[in-house]
C-alpha cells in the first residue's frame, strides 16, 4: 500500500523534476517514457493500470489535456509492448533501447490524436523529430534505470525467477 | 523434467500468468475506460479533480511561506492596476460612442444601450450559437425596449421572452435569440426584407434555414420568383424593409442582415441556376462581444447602464509560482487561494490582476490551479482592439504563434484590422473569461493573408495583486 501512496503523490513531482532538468541539461529527458519503459518491461502487469493511472494524474497536472489523454498516450503503446516479455525475458539494454524507441515513436501521434478527438490541445512538438527519438531511446533506459533504484519504482518491479 | 510436468497445477498456474502478460485484460479495461471517459469527460472530471486536489497539497504548502497580497506591493505596480482600469474605461466609452451612431432606420425616440454578451446559448445545426445572454437582468431593461437587437448597422436578433420561470440568478437574464434560431414546435421570427440585386430591390422574407442547408438563413417567398430565378450569383447585401404592420413588431429598414448566397447548378455556359437563395449573417455569432438594446428614452436623462467587466463573480485573492515544465514553449504557473482550504475553481477560470487577464486556468481544483499564461501558442483567442486613432473597436480571433518574455504575437486572418497601435481586450466567446478584460497595448502590422498583433502582456511574476475570478454565468449554455 505504501508504494501506491507514494506514487500517487510523487508522480507530479517528476514531472517538475523533468520541467528542472529540461531548464538545466543541454537535451531533454523524457520521464514519461522513463515511466512507459518500467511499466512495459519492469513493473507487474497486474499494478501497470495503476501505476500508469498515477502518471497520468500527474502529468495531466502541469501538461496541455486531461489524464484520460495521458492515460492512454501511456497506456496504448505499453499494452503494444506488455507481451514482449515473453519474448524477451533477459532484458537487455538493446531491448531496453528498442522499446524506447518505439515508445518515444508512438507517445507523440497517439497523445495527438486523442487530443483532437477530444479538442484538447496537447503540445507534442517537443518530443517530435527523429533526433528526439534517437534521444530517448538512448536516455530513457539509463533514466529507466535509475528510477527502479528509487522508491517506490522498485516496489512496484516484477519478481524475476 | 520441467516443473510444470512434475506439477500439473503449477502449469496451469504458469500458463495463466503467462497468459495475463499477453492478454493484460485490466489494463485493456481501463484504456477503454479512458476512451470513455473522453466522450464524457465531465463524468470523470470530479474525481481527476479531486486525485489533482490531494498530489497539490505539498505544492500548497508553500502558501504558508508568505502572505497573499490583495493591494498593489508597489508604486509601479499601482500604475499598471490604473493602466488597466483607464483602459476598460476607454473600451467602454468607444462602445458607447458606436452605439450612439443609431443606423438610418431607427427611430430617434430610442437609445442606443452598449451591452456585453456574457454567455452563449448553443443548438445543434449551422450558424453556431443561437442565443447570447446580456449582462442585464430582464428587470434592468426599462419598459418599452425594442425587440431588434443590432450590432452597429447589422440586425442580430432579438430580445427573447423572460422566462417566466426565473427567479434570479443566470435564468434572469435578458436574452436575444438570433436571426437563425429556431425552436422545436414554434414559428421561426421571420424577417422582411430585399435583396439589394443589381436590378433593383428584390423583397423577400429571411428566416432560418433547416440545419442541413449550406447556410444560417435563407430566403423565401420573393415577391417577383422570375428574377429570383435568374438572380446572380455576387456579393448582393440582404437588408430589412421595415413593413410598417409587421405583425411581430416594429422593425427599421436598412439594417444589413448579411450577404446573398446563391446555391444551384452551374448550366453549360457557367451561368447559376439557382435553387435556393440564402444569406450569410453579417455578423458571425461567434464574433459578437457586445449588442445595442434600443431603449426608449432620447431626450431624457436615462443613464446608458455602466458595465465593468468583472462584474458578474467572484474574486479570490491569488499567489504564484512558476513551475518548471519541460517545453521550451509551455508556461505554468501555480496559484493557490488559500493554503489548505479555499474555494473550489474551475477550470478556465480567469487569473486577473487588476481588471487585466494574466491567465486562464488549466488546471484546477480546491484552492489551487495551474495557470496558462495569456498567448500560450496554438490557442486562439477572441480579441477586441481599440485602435489609438480613434473609431469603434474591433472584434476578431487571433491565434497565438508565440510567447516571448511578456510579449505575445497572434496571428488574425482576413482583413479585419487595420495596421497601427492600439490596446487589446478579450472577447467574449471564452467560456468563464469575461469579455472586455484589459491585456495590454498592442501594435498591429500587416502579414501574408492577414495580420499580425503584438501585445505587450504581464509578466505574474512581478506581481502580487492577483486573483482567481469565478465567472457566476459559468460555461456556455448548452440545449
Amino acid at each position: 500500500m505504501i508504494r501506491w501512496f507514494l506514487w500517487f503523490f510523487l508522480a507530479p513531482y517528476l514531472f517538475l523534476v523533468e520541467g528542472l532538468l529540461a531548464g538545466t541539461l543541454p537535451f531533454r529527458v523524457d520521464l514519461a517514457a522513463a515511466i512507459c519503459l518500467l511499466a512495459a518491461l519492469f513493473v507487474r502487469t497486474s499494478a501497470v493500470p495503476g501505476f500508469l493511472l498515477c502518471a497520468a494524474l500527474g502529468r495531466a497536472l502541469l501538461e496541455d489535456g486531461d489524464a484520460a489523454v495521458h492515460f492512454l498516450s501511456m497506456g496504448i503503446p505499453v499494452a503494444v509492448l506488455l507481451p514482449a516479455r515473453l519474448a524477451f525475458v533477459e532484458r537487455s539494454l538493446a531491448i531496453q533501447v528498442l522499446a524506447a524507441a518505439f515508445l518515444a515513436l508512438t507517445m507523440g501521434p497517439v497523445a495527438a490524436f486523442f487530443a483532437e478527438l477530444s479538442r484538447q490541445p496537447v503540445d507534442v512538438a517537443a518530443g517530435s523529430g527523429w533526433s528526439a527519438v534517437m534521444l530517448t531511446a538512448f536516455v530513457a533506459p539509463l533514466a529507466a534505470g535509475v528510477l527502479l533504484r528509487l522508491p517506490p519504482f522498485g516496489l512496484f518491479a516484477e519478481k524475476r525467477a | 523434467m520441467s516443473r510444470a510436468r512434475r506439477n500439473p497445477s503449477f502449469g496451469r498456474a504458469a500458463a495463466a500468468a503467462q497468459g495475463r502478460q499477453v492478454f493484460p485484460v485490466a489494463l485493456y479495461a481501463s484504456l477503454l475506460t479512458a476512451v470513455l471517459a473522453l466522450v464524457q469527460p465531465a463524468a470523470l472530471r470530479v474525481v481527476e479533480s479531486a486525485c489533482a486536489t490531494l498530489q497539490v497539497l505539498p505544492l500548497r504548502a508553500q502558501g504558508l511561506l508568505g502572505a497573499r497580497v490583495v493591494r498593489a506591493a508597489d508604486a509601479s505596480e499601482v500604475d499598471r492596476l490604473d493602466a488597466a482600469s483607464r483602459a476598460v474605461d476607454a473600451l467602454r466609452a468607444r462602445r458607447a460612442a458606436a452605439a450612439r451612431r443609431r443606423p438610418a432606420g431607427v427611430p430617434f425616440g430610442l437609445v442606443g444601450w452598449p451591452i456585453p454578451v456574457v454567455a452563449r446559448g448553443l443548438e445543434r445545426g449551422r450558424g453556431g450559437p443561437t442565443e447570447l445572454q446580456l449582462a442585464i437582468a430582464w428587470q434592468d431593461l426599462p419598459p418599452g425596449a425594442a425587440p431588434f437587437v443590432t450590432v452597429g448597422d447589422a440586425l442580430v436578433g432579438f430580445l427573447a421572452e423572460p422566462n417566466a420561470d426565473a427567479a434570479g440568478g443566470a435564468e434572469d437574464r435578458a436574452r436575444v435569440r438570433l436571426l437563425h434560431a429556431s425552436e422545436r414546435g414554434a414559428l421561426p421570427r421571420r424577417v422582411p426584407a430585399w435583396i439589394a440585386a443589381d436590378d433593383g430591390p428584390l423583397p423577400v422574407v429571411v428566416e432560418p434555414a433547416s440545419t442541413i442547408d449550406a447556410h444560417a438563413l435563407r430566403c423565401v417567398l420573393p415577391a417577383d420568383p422570375y428574377r429570383a430565378a435568374t438572380i446572380a450569383g455576387g456579393e448582393h447585401e440582404v437588408l430589412t424593409s421595415g413593413l410598417e404592420d409587421d405583425p411581430l413588431g416594429p422593425l427599421p429598414h436598412g439594417l444589413r442582415i448579411g450577404t446573398l448566397r446563391v446555391e444551384g447548378y452551374r448550366d453549360a455556359g457557367g451561368d447559376v441556376v439557382p435553387i435556393g437563395l440564402f444569406v450569410a449573417p453579417a455578423v458571425p455569432p461567434e464574433s459578437v462581444h457586445a449588442v445595442v438594446v434600443w431603449v426608449p428614452g432620447a431626450g431624457t436623462s436615462r443613464a446608458v447602464p455602466t458595465f465593468r467587466p468583472l462584474g458578474h463573480g467572484e474574486l479570490f485573492a491569488a499567489r504564484s509560482s512558476r513551475l518548471p515544465v519541460s517545453s521550451s514553449v509551455r508556461i505554468r504557473w501555480f496559484v493557490t487561494t488559500d493554503v489548505l482550504t479555499g474555494a473550489w475553481l474551475g477550470e478556465g477560470a480567469a487569473l486577473v490582476h487588476g481588471e487585466r487577464l494574466v491567465g486562464v486556468l488549466a488546471t484546477a481544483g480546491l484552492g489551487y490551479g495551474v495557470v496558462a499564461p495569456f498567448g500560450q501558442p496554438g490557442r486562439s483567442w477572441p480579441i477586441t482592439l481599440l485602435p489609438d486613432d480613434g473609431g469603434a473597436p474591433v472584434d476578431l480571433m487571433a491565434r497565438a504563434t508565440a510567447r516571448d518574455g511578456t510579449r505575445v504575437t497572434l496571428e488574425a486572418t482576413g482583413d479585419v484590422v487595420a495596421p497601427g497601435s492600439g490596446r487589446a481586450f478579450t472577447g467574449a466567446s471564452i467560456p468563464d473569461v469575461p469579455a472586455g478584460l484589459y491585456l495590454g497595448p498592442c501594435v498591429v502590422t500587416a502579414a501574408p493573408g492577414g495580420a499580425s498583433i503584438v501585445v505587450e502582456h504581464v509578466d505574474p511574476e512581478q506581481e502580487s495583486a492577483l486573483a482567481v475570478f469565478r465567472h457566476d454565468v459559468g460555461q456556455e449554455v448548452s440545449r
